[in-house]
C-alpha cells in the first residue's frame, strides 16, 4: 500500500542547500503524482496553512519569531525530519557563541538527516519508507566505514593528512578522501565514535582531531 | 490601499513586501528581510585563509561555488599564488555549472509561473513541461558539478591555490555522452520562455559586471554605471545603508539603485555570448525591454554555460597536475579582493590577511544588497490599472523582486 504525502519545508536560519536538494528530491515524487507540496520555502508560498504528514526543518533558532514558528510547525506536522548540520549541531552560525539554538532545543523530532547539504539518496530513503508507512532506519556508520566500503584510500594512512573520518557521519559517499583531502566533519559526529583508530595511527593527528571532534559536538566545525 | 504580501513565496530565503498606494500611485515600497543573521563575516576572524573556502560557501546553498571560488580567487591574487590556466579554468566551469544550476531553477520553478499567469499559456500543461526541462537541465549539471568539485551545494575540492586533486574523468566522459540531449532541453526552455508573454514595465535598470575579456565572471576589474576599474576601489565608494525594516542592508552608487545579473551583463556584453545563445535569441528577435525579460537572458545563459563547460571538460585528459599550492603565511598583512558574477550578479569579496595567514577582516557582498534597492524603486513603474486592485497589485509587485532573483540568505549572511 503506498500513500500520497503532504510534504512541508520550513527555513530557519540556514543557507537553503538543504531544502534545495529536498526539492530536487521530490520533484520526481511531485511529477508523478506520490507528493504533494504544502508550504514549502523556495518553492511555494511559505505561509502555514494546513497539517502535513511529512515536515523537514532546515537550519538553528536564530530569533524568537524562529522560535515561535518552529513550535508552530510542529503542530501541524505529523512526522518532524530535522535536515542538515544547522539543525542537528548549529552550523555555520555557532562558529560565533550564543547565535544558534538547535532544532531539538525548541521541539523534539521524528528523525534526523545529517549533512551539509543532506544527500538526495537520504531524503529518498525517508519518503519511500513513510509512503510505505514503515519507519526509516537510523545512521550510525562513521566516515572511515564508508571509506572502506567505497574503496577510497585513507588519507590520514597513506597522505599523512589530518582527517576526523573515524568520529564523522558517514552518508556523504567518502567525498573528501575521495578528492584526495581530509573530512573536516561537516556532517557532525557520529553517534558511535571512537577516535581510537586514529590514535594507532598517528598520535599526533589524534589531538587534532579530538579537538576537532569537541568543536564537531558543539557546531559544525 | 495598503498591499502587504507577508511572506513571499518562490525567492530563497525570508522576506516580504509592502508598498503603498495612493491616489496618484506608489506611495511607499518596501522589500522586508525577516532572514535572520548568521554573522558570517565575523565567523571568519581569526581563521586560517584556508578554512575561508569551506566556511564562504555556507552562506548560500544556491550560489555555494560562486563563494568558494571568489574567496579563493581573492587569497591567490594577493599572496601572488595563482594556479595554472587549467586549474583556474576548470573552477570557472564548476561556476558556470552553478549558473546553470541555478538559472534551470529560477526559470522553470520560480519565475515562469508569474508569467504563465500574466498570459494566455495553459498553466498546468506549461508548467509540467517546464519542471521536466528543469530537472533534467540541473540533474545534468548538478552530476557535472560533483565530478569537477564534489558536489554542487558545498563543493570540496576547491582551495586556496586552486583544487585538492583532478577531476573524476570518467564521470566526466559519462556525461559527455548525454551533452546534445541537455543542450537540446535547454535550447527548448529558451523557446518557451521566449513564449511567454512578458510585461514591458519596469524598464531596464542600469548596473554593472564583472569586467574581462569573455562574457563576465571572474577578475578584479568590474564597470558599473559610467565606473570602469578595480572592484575595490569601486566597493569602497558605493553606499551602504541598512534600512530599519530589513536584516539586509541596501547598496547604492552615488544615491542611485542599480542592477546586477543577468541584464546588465547581456545589455553590456551580449556580443560576447555563444554564437549558438545569441542566434537563438536574434532569430525570436529579442531584445529586452523590461526587467522581467531577464527570463530569457537567463535561459539563453544556460546555453551559453553549458557549451562553456563542454569545451572545458572535454580538455581535462590532457593536463596532470591539479593540486596546487599557495605559502601558509604570507608574512605581511595583505588586503584580497576579488568579484565573480554569482548567477544573481557580482558577489564581491574582500579579506584582511594577517602575516600568519589569519583573517582579520572579511567583507562580503553579494548581488542581492544591490538588487533589493533597485526592487523597491522598480515598484514605481506599476502601471496604474493594476494598482486598483490588490490581486494584480500584489502579482506586480512579487514579479518585480521575482525579476532578480533575490537570494536573502546572502543578502543577510
Ligand atoms: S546544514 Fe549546511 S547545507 Fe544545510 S542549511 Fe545548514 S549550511 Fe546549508
Ligand atoms: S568527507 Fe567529511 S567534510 Fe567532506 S563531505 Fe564528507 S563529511 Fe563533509
Amino acid at each position: 500500500m503506498v500513500r500520497k504525502l503532504k510534504v512541508a519545508g520550513l527555513k530557519l536560519a540556514s543557507c537553503s542547500g538543504c531544502l534545495a536538494t529536498i526539492a530536487d528530491a521530490l520533484l520526481p515524487y511531485i511529477l508523478k503524482g506520490d507528493v504533494e507540496l504544502g508550504c514549502f520555502a523556495l518553492l511555494t508560498d511559505p505561509e502555514m496553512d494546513g497539517e502535513y504528514d511529512v515536515g523537514f526543518v532546515e537550519g538553528s533558532v536564530a530569533t524568537e519569531e524562529q522560535e515561535a514558528e518552529l513550535k508552530e510547525f510542529r503542530k501541524r506536522v505529523k512526522f518532524l525530519i530535522a535536515v542538515g548540520a544547522c539543525a542537528l549541531f548549529g552550523g555555520p552560525q555557532s562558529i560565533n557563541p550564543g547565535i544558534a539554538k538547535l532544532v531539538e532545543d525548541v521541539v523534539g523530532v521524528d528523525y534526523r538527516i545529517p549533512g551539509c547539504p543532506i544527500e538526495e539518496w537520504q531524503v529518498k530513503e525517508v519518503i519511500n519508507h513513510l509512503m510505505r508507512g514503515t519507519r526509516p532506519p537510523k545512521e550510525t556508520e562513521t566516515l572511515c566505514t564508508e571509506c572502506r566500503r567505497m574503496n577510497v584510500q585513507c588519507v590520514a594512512i597513506t597522505e599523512g593528512l589530518t582527517c576526523l573520518g573515524p568520529a564523522v557521519m558517514a552518508g556523504c559517499s567518502a567525498l573528501c578522501p575521495s578528492f584526495g583531502r581530509g573530512c573536516y566533519g561537516c556532517r557532525g559526529p557520529s553517534p558511535g565514535t571512537s577516535v581510537k583508530p586514529i590514535l594507532e595511527l598517528d598520535p599526533n593527528a589524534l589531538n587534532k582531531a579530538i579537538v576537532s571532534q569537541e568543536k564537531v559536538r558543539r557546531g559544525w566545525r | 490601499m495598503e498591499v502587504k504580501i507577508h511572506r513571499l513565496g518562490r525567492v530563497e530565503g525570508d522576506g516580504g513586501i509592502e508598498i503603498v498606494i495612493g491616489p496618484a500611485g506608489i506611495e511607499e515600497s518596501r522589500v522586508y528581510v525577516y532572514e535572520a543573521k548568521r554573522y558570517i563575516e565575523k565567523a571568519l576572524r581569526g581563521r586560517h585563509y584556508s578554512e575561508v573556502p569551506d566556511i564562504t560557501s555556507r552562506v548560500c546553498g544556491l550560489c555555494p561555488t560562486s563563494y568558494s571560488v571568489v574567496s579563493s580567487t581573492a587569497i591567490e591574487k594577493c599572496l601572488g599564488c595563482e594556479p595554472p590556466e587549467h586549474v583556474v579554468r576548470l573552477r570557472r566551469a564548476a561556476q558556470l555549472c552553478e549558473w546553470v544550476n541555478s538559472h534551470a531553477v529560477h526559470v522553470a520553478l520560480l519565475h515562469a509561473p508569474d508569467l504563465i499567469k500574466f498570459g494566455k499559456r495553459d498553466p498546468e500543461w506549461a508548467r509540467i513541461e517546464l519542471a521536466k526541462a528543469a530537472y533534467t537541465i540541473r540533474k545534468w549539471s548538478k552530476t557535472m558539478s560533483k565530478a569537477l568539485v564534489g558536489r554542487a551545494i558545498h563543493p570540496v575540492n576547491i582551495k586556496v591555490g586552486g583544487l585538492w586533486s583532478s577531476p573524476k574523468a570518467g564521470l566526466v566522459k559519462t556525461l559527455l555522452r548525454s551533452f546534445d540531449e541537455v543542450l537540446s532541453t535547454a535550447t527548448r526552455l529558451l523557446e518557451i520562455v521566449l513564449e511567454l508573454k512578458r510585461p514591458e514595465w519596469p524598464p531596464l535598470r542600469e548596473g554593472g559586471s564583472v569586467l574581462e575579456e569573455s562574457y563576465p565572471l571572474l577578475g578584479q576589474e568590474v564597470v558599473l554605471m559610467n565606473y570602469s576599474g578595480d572592484a575595490l576601489s569601486l566597493y569602497t565608494m558605493l553606499e551602504k545603508e541598512k534600512p530599519p525594516y530589513s536584516n539586509a542592508p541596501r547598496l547604492r552608487h552615488k544615491g542611485k539603485a542599480f542592477s546586477l545579473g543577468p541584464i546588465p551583463r547581456y545589455m553590456r556584453f551580449d556580443h560576447r555570448l555563444r554564437p549558438e545563445a545569441r542566434d537563438l535569441l536574434k532569430q525570436a528577435g529579442f531584445t529586452p525591454r523590461s526587467m522581467a525579460d531577464s527570463i530569457v537572458i537567463r535561459a539563453a545563459e544556460i546555453i551559453h554555460a553549458l557549451l562553456e563547460v563542454r569545451d572545458t571538460v572535454e580538455e581535462i585528459d590532457r593536463y596532470r597536475v591539479w593540486n596546487t599550492e599557495c605559502p601558509k603565511a604570507p608574512g605581511e598583512e595583505k588586503v584580497c579582493f576579488a568579484a565573480i558574477e554569482a548567477p544573481r550578479g557580482i558577489l564581491y569579496h574582500r579579506y584582511v590577511i594577517g602575516a600568519d595567514g589569519r583573517v582579520i577582516e572579511a567583507e562580503l557582498l553579494p548581488p542581492t544588497v544591490a538588487n533589493l534597492a533597485a526592487a523597491e524603486e522598480d515598484m514605481n513603474h506599476i502601471p496604474s490599472e493594476l494598482l486598483r486592485s490588490r490581486e494584480t497589485a500584489e502579482w506586480a509587485s512579487a514579479l518585480i523582486v521575482r525579476n532578480y532573483d533575490p537570494c536573502i540568505s546572502c543578502a543577510t549572511r
